[in-house]
C-alpha cells in the first residue's frame, strides 16, 4: 500500500516490520526501526501505476513471524545470503542499481550455495529517470539508520512451522520465432555472439535486423522464461549494454512483441493471488507498457530497476506469498 | 518417497537428456543452472545430483506433479 511518512512512522512505533520503497528524502526522514528500504518513485498501486515522490510503498511483514533480522551485505558477503536465510521463512533483498553488489549478485547468485533451497526475493533500487546522473540509487537498513549505495540490504524473516513461503514469477514475455542467439562470454555488455551458431557482432545484428530493443532476450530455464533486457546500443564500442548479464552456454531468442502489458498481466496473475506479502515489477514494463494509471491484476508494489527471485531478473513481476499449511 | 541418487532419472535430468518443463520457477532455474554446471564440469555430476535430490526432498509437496512424470 502507498502511505505517508506519518503513516509509516505510526506503523514503526507499533513495532511493525516493514519493507519500504520511496524517494530518498522520505526514507531519510524515518526513525530507526525494523525496516529496510530502497529508493524508487515508481509504483503499482491499487489505483494503477503511479509516480510519487511524496508517498512510500509499504509491505508490512506478517505479525506472526518468528524472527526478523536485518543485515547489510558487501559484495564479499553476498554469497552468504542463502546460508543466512532461514530454513522456514524468506529473505527480502534490496540492491542499489549500478553498484558492484548489483553486478556481483547478477553474475553469481545462481551459483551461491543453497540459493534455490531458500525463499529469496527482492528488487534493485533506482531513481527517478529525470535524476539520472545527479542522484544515486540507495538502500537503507532501518535498525541502524544506515544508508548506502554500495551494499545490499536484506531482511531475513523466519516463519512458524505451520507457515510456508512461496515465490512466483510472472513473465508476460515468451520466446519469439526468430534466431537462436548465444554468447561466447557472459556479462552486462555483449559484443561477440553466435546467431544460429554463426559468429557475428551483436550490436550489428540488432541494428541490421531492426530489433525492437524494448523486447528482452528470453531464455527457457527448464520451463521458466528468464529475460535479459536491452539498455542501449553502444555504437562506438560495437556492443550492446544490458540490464542483466547474458551467460555463456545459454541460448536466447528475442521476445515476441506484447501489445497490451496491463491485459497480459491481468491474465497471467492467478486470480487466487490477493495481497501477497511482497511483490515488485519492472520499471521497463511500467515505461514500455505505459502502465501509469493502469493496473497489473491485483498485484501492487514498487516498479524497480531489477527483480530478484533467487537470481536477478528483468522485465518480470515477482511476488511472495505466505500460506498456512493444512 | 524421493528416489535415491542412484536413480538414472537424476543423471538424465542433470545432463539435459530429459526435456522437462518444471511448473515452479525455482525448480526450472535450479535445473537449468545444474545443467550449465555439468556442461562446464562433467566431473560435478554427483554433486549436481545431490543438489537436485536435496531440492526435491525439501519441496516434494510442490513438486508432486513433476515427480509423477519424472520418476514413473
Amino acid at each position: 500500500m502507498l502511505a505517508t511518512v506519518e503513516d509509516v512512522k505510526r506503523l514503526l512505533s507499533e513495532g511493525k516490520k516493514l519493507v519500504l520503497a520511496a524517494d530518498e528524502k522520505l526514507l531519510l526522514s524515518l526513525p530507526k526501526g525494523d525496516w529496510i528500504g530502497g529508493t524508487i518513485p515508481y509504483f503499482m498501486t491499487d489505483e494503477g501505476g503511479k509516480v510519487s515522490r511524496d508517498k512510500l510503498f509499504v509491505n508490512e511483514m506478517p505479525a506472526f513471524l518468528r524472527s526478523c533480522r536485518i543485515a547489510l551485505y558487501s559484495e564479499l558477503e553476498l554469497p552468504q545470503i542463502a546460508a543466512d536465510s532461514p530454513n522456514n521463512g524468506f529473505s527480502i533483498v534490496i540492491l542499489p542499481a549500478f553498484s558492484k553488489v548489483h553486478q556481483d549478485y547478477a553474475m553469481n547468485a545462481a551459483s551461491y550455495d543453497g540459493i534455490f533451497l531458500k525463499s529469496i526475493a527482492g528488487w534493485v533500487s533506482g531513481i527517478h529517470l529525470s535524476d539520472l546522473g545527479s542522484a544515486c540509487p540507495r538502500v537503507f537498513a532501518g535498525q541502524t539508520g544506515e544508508s548506502t549505495d554500495s551494499k545490499g540490504v536484506v531482511m531475513h524473516v523466519e516463519l512458524p512451522a505451520e507457515y510456508r513461503s512461496n515465490i512466483s514469477v510472472v513473465n508476460i514475455f515468451e520466446q519469439g520465432e526468430g534466431d537462436e542467439i548465444s554468447f561466447p562470454t557472459g556479462g552486462f555488455q555483449a559484443s561477440n555472439c553466435f546467431i544460429n551458431g554463426e559468429k557475428k557482432n551483436f550490436h550489428d545484428y540488432v541494428v541490421e535486423k531492426k530489433i525492437d530493443t524494448r523486447l528482452p532476450l528470453v531464455s527457457d530455464f527448464c520451463g521458466t522464461m528468464v529475460n535479459v533486457s536491452i539498455q542501449g546500443l553502444l555504437a562506438k564500442e560495437k556492443a550492446v549494454q544490458l540490464y542483466a548479464p547474458v551467460f555463456e552456454g545459454v541460448s536466447y531468442k528475442v521476445a515476441k512483441p506484447v501489445e497490451d502489458y496491463a491485459a497480459k498481466f491481468h491474465v497471467a496473475v492467478p486470480s487466487k493471488v490477493v495481497n501477497p506479502a511482497f511483490a515488485c515489477n519492472c520499471i521497463l514494463n511500467f515505461l514500455y507498457g505505459e502502465l501509469e494509471g493502469k493496473k497489473t491484476g491485483t498485484i501492487t508494489g514498487p516498479m524497480t530497476f531489477g527483480e530478484i527471485a533467487y537470481q536477478l531478473l528483468n522485465q518480470t513481476m515477482v511476488f511472495l506469498e505466505i500460506d498456512k499449511i493444512g | 518417497m524421493i528416489p535415491s541418487e542412484s536413480h538414472p532419472a537424476w543423471a538424465r535430468l542433470v545432463k539435459g537428456e530429459i526435456d522437462h518443463k518444471f511448473g515452479t520457477a525455482s525448480a526450472g532455474m535450479l535445473f537449468f543452472n545444474l545443467r550449465l554446471k555439468y556442461k562446464k564440469d562433467p566431473a560435478s555430476l554427483k554433486e549436481c545430483i545431490h543438489d537436485a535430490r536435496t531440492f526435491f526432498d525439501k519441496y516434494q509437496n510442490i513438486l508432486a506433479n513433476d515427480m509423477k512424470v519424472l520418476f514413473k
